[in-house]
């Protein structure tokens, strides 16, 4: 078919350049590696990049009919925003009295990426604040919920000021780097008295469902917590412990949620204020009287029917598939990719185990590029809060897929790493220490035609 | 089949801009000629103007380039309160800053540090509008921003009435904002401004749309035709069983049910929802059964039988074109229901959906499922002809 012709010669990439100074390729397996998603990959992407901005939005591929059904209502739930209770619409009122947001797409922009704060808007990010302990402030809680319904007072106002530095390269290259600093304003419910701020910018949803089901056996297989074969990179799961025992956490900036449910219905009840079965109360603290006087929307205030659709949703939001995987800079910058040592942890690849609920996303193979671990990421990066049992240096290695359209979907003002400070990849890499330390300056002190290769592969995934 | 599918497409978006042509004709006169009359005329050619864009919508989803397309004549919701006034009970996304902008009254806007002039609206303008605000709510352009402009904000909630905008909203002599006087001529010289640089603005889409179809070479209709057949066909059935079980029964009725939200509600200042539902669901069937009676201004009204998919469909399988059969007469009974009440004024579709209305409520679910069953049985038929229904390529069919 033409169709298929076209995508692999997208996928391909232009091949006419000397490859003699490239390694070989097989191109049978590059095309397995360009489904990031398995059978679930987006392959349909619009040559016209500017036109490919919904490219995170859409079901796997894989759905039948009657799925694609419940994918499109889980949709309509997650873009429409939510009202303030009571209302006409009651099936989605119950927002606030205290949120960040009003939709989940205010901050998942186009199922993306959030941005941090731009002096307009502080939308699609957020303020995550602790004690020392790690501890949750006995006033604001764990996050500072920046907007409240008319008559509330918001917690406070959110900005940021950045701090510069810079970094020289092998050959001189020099790169500016910046670091933000969180600037809380107009505190409404008296002083602070957490000691650690840290800003987290919305993650992208895409394949959440495929790393759901990551056997967990797989993930221990590859945890090293004490760095028993010496690379000095000693992964750890997140033990989470609940009701439902222990399980390993996979969602958050720190792997804190062990489901793409408990993750979604977090946000609903941190970010929106929306209740649901799985968290019953208000965001308040008991020194906050905001929520008892005004209205819930219901008890639960998220519908299990609602709940179900949003959750559906999220785990079939499909990954879209690589760029030019052949293309003799990507494949260069793949082979420094292994040799510089990120794969370790940005690992690869994984096959899905087999969920009853989920057939579409059962015995994938994918291309995340992730481990879910926990890794120390060194000074630089660490925000100082505790989270359960993650370290304020410790953060979870983030997937990768689908990264080359973080920009066309969220568009430029989008950034990498949990706080967005890094405006393109060659920042995200830079920052990187603590474990990462070796790679990241290995990386520095590459060629710079070599350092472009690694650049490349990344734009590939 | 293809062809004829061509040609079909050609004829309903040939129809859809004449009507938009009707309703220029029609906004021009209530512009220029402000009272009662001249507005329920140019509402009534609104209503008309819907009916072949909303058979046209079965076109969607089985083409990439036209649903890329749809977002500039058919956004929805809208927070309305950007374009004009509104009142207590108007409810906007609350974290969309540009909610209560109301260009019609401003005579500039701040955006990103720059004061923007808002003393005309013309084309330029309504486009760098939406570009700027970049929140999908914020629209000024298609069938729903007229159809604001023509009724105004629907106050009634989930009971009976549409928008009641008076006519004295678009006199120069004596200016309203709804019910108040207005300080100046300049709100009401601004909508019918608006109103013109909008229709224009639906005319010229429309029409690009219908070249897209027509006998050029090289367009994506042409390019439809000459392609591979298992491609077009796969298109066409995942079309059709897209718009029955996702777009139409789905994010128009299931949505709404479940939110018992008048704003869900489609049409929602006109209060004419039953009438694009019954429109939507009858142009899947017409494109079904390759049929296109209502041709009514458009020459060489498509007539005889054509290919189509139900003829494939009695010719190899027919048990189950059968089952389709009936599963269509099925909806169109349903629809047929939703859509009487709604002309007779019994109940509408706001009405339909509230929470105290289970007998309403009953109706809709039951339309949902029909359409639902009408979509899995078009999927039944792709598998039996061997396709496995994905949504089309966008490679090589995007339009330009």
């Amino acid at each position: 078919m033409r169709t298929s012709l076209v995508v692999l010669a997208l996928i391909l990439g232009a091949c006419d350049v000397d490859k003699q100074q490239f390694p070989e390729v097989d191109e049978a397996v590059l095309v397995t590696e360009a489904l990031s998603g398995g059978a679930t990959t987006f392959t349909k992407l619009n040559p016209n990049v500017s036109l490919a901005q919904h490219a995170y939005s859409q079901p796997a591929t894989n759905l039948g009919t009657q799925e694609r059904a419940s994918f499109t209502l889980g949709n309509s739930f997650f873009t429409s925003p939510w009202v303030s209770a009571p209302s006409s619409v009651s099936t989605r009122d119950g927002l606030g009295p205290l949120f960040n947001a009003a939709a989940c797409q205010d901050c998942h922009i186009r199922d993306g990426r959030g941005r941090p704060p731009d002096g307009n808007s502080a939308i699609s990010s957020l303020l995550r604040i602790a004690l020392d302990s790690g501890r949750p402030d006995p006033v604001y809680g764990n996050q500072i919920q920046d907007l409240a319904l008319p008559g509330a007072r918001a917690e406070a106002v959110l900005g940021i000021d950045w701090e510069y530095s810079e970094r020289r390269l092998a050959g001189g290259e020099i790169v500016s780097l910046r670091k933000p600093v969180p600037a809380l304003t107009n505190l409404g419910y008296g002083s602070l008295q957490a000691t650690h701020t840290s800003l987290r910018i919305a993650p992208p949803l895409i394949g959440m469902g495929l790393l759901e089901l990551i056997d967990e056996n797989d993930l221990r297989a590859v945890a090293d917590e004490f760095d028993a074969d010496g690379d000095s990179i000693s992964g750890r799961i997140h033990w989470l412990s609940g009701v439902e025992g222990r399980q390993v956490g996979r969602f958050g900036w720190k792997a804190s949620q062990p489901s793409v449910r408990q993750q979604s219905l977090a946000a609903f009840a941190n970010d929106m204020g929306i209740s649901s079965a799985h968290f019953p109360d208000e965001i308040c603290t008991p020194e906050q009287s905001v929520c008892r006087e005004f209205p819930v929307g219901g008890r639960p205030e998220l519908e299990p029917a609602i709940e179900e659709a949003v959750v559906f949703y999220v785990r079939h939001l499909a990954v879209p598939a690589r760029r030019a995987v052949a293309a003799p800079e990507v494949v260069a910058g793949k082979v420094l990719f292994f040799e510089l040592g990120c794969a370790a942890c940005h690992r690869p690849q994984w096959t899905t185990v087999t969920s009853p609920d989920s057939p579409a996303l059962s015995k994938q193979v994918i291309w995340p590029y992730t481990d879910l671990l926990l890794h120390d990421m060194g000074d630089g990066l660490a925000d100082g809060v505790i989270e359960g049992d993650a370290a304020g240096a410790e953060w979870r290695t983030p997937p990768l897929w689908g990264i080359h359209l973080a920009k066309v979907v969220g568009g430029q003002g989008i950034g990498y790493l949990h706080d967005g400070r890094a405006r393109n990849f060659k920042e995200a890499i830079l920052w990187h220490g603590g474990e990462a330390a070796a790679s990241s300056e290995a990386f520095a002190m590459l060629p710079k035609g070599q350092r472009e290769n690694l650049l490349s592969f990344l734009k590939s995934l | 089949m293809l062809g004829a599918y061509r040609e079909q497409a050609y004829q309903v978006y040939d129809d859809a801009y004449r009507a938009a042509k009707r309703l220029y004709a029609d906004v021009d006169a209530l512009v220029n000629n402000p009272s009662d009359m001249t507005l329920l005329t140019a509402r009534n050619s609104w209503r008309a103007a819907r009916e072949p864009y909303s058979q046209s919508e079965a076109l969607r989803f089985g083409n990439w380039f036209v649903d890329e397309w749809d977002a500039k004549v058919n956004s929805w919701p809208i927070d309305e309160g950007f374009i004009d006034y509104v009142d207590g009970s108007y409810l906007a996304s609350p974290t969309n800053l540009w909610a209560r902008t109301n260009i019609i009254a401003s005579r500039s806007m701040r955006v990103s540090d720059r004061e923007v002039p808002l003393n005309y609206i013309v084309f330029k303008q309504l486009q760098m509008l939406e570009s700027v605000a970049d929140v999908e709510s914020v629209v000024v352009t298609g069938y729903h921003a007229l159809e604001f402009m023509l009724w105004g904000q629907d106050t009634h909630g989930n009971g009976a009435g549409a928008g009641e905008r008076p006519w004295t909203d678009f006199s120069l002599k004596q200016c309203t904002n709804g019910a108040v006087a207005a300080d100046s001529e300049m709100p009401c010289r601004k909508r019918g401004e608006f109103l013109r640089t909008v229709t224009i603005l639906l005319m010229r889409h429309l029409q690009e749309m219908r070249e897209h179809w027509g006998a050029g070479e090289g367009t994506p209709g042409d390019r439809l035709v000459r392609g591979d057949v298992n491609t077009g066909l796969n298109r066409l059935l995942f079309g059709l069983a897209a718009m029955s079980t996702e777009e139409l029964s789905g994010e128009r009725m299931q949505v709404a049910l479940l939110t018992h939200a008048p704003e869900e509600e489609q049409d929602c200042f006109s209060d004419d929802t039953h009438n694009s539902l019954w429109y939507n669901a009858k142009g899947i069937e017409n494109f079904y059964y390759a049929r296109y009676p209502e041709a009514s201004a458009s020459q060489g009204a498509v007539s005889g039988p054509k290919p189509s998919l139900a003829a494939l469909a009695w010719r190899y399988y027919p048990d189950l074109a059968a089952r389709l059969d009936v599963a269509f007469d099925r909806t169109r009974e349903v629809m047929a229901v939703i859509r009487a009440q709604g002309e007779s004024g019994e109940q509408v579709v706001d009405q339909l959906i509230a929470a105290d209305n289970p007998d309403g409520n009953a109706l809709l679910q039951d339309a949902i499922d029909r359409l639902r069953e009408q979509g899995l049985l078009l999927n039944e038929l792709a598998q039996a002809l061997g396709l496995q229904l994905m949504a089309p390529a966008a490679l090589g069919e995007a339009a330009q």
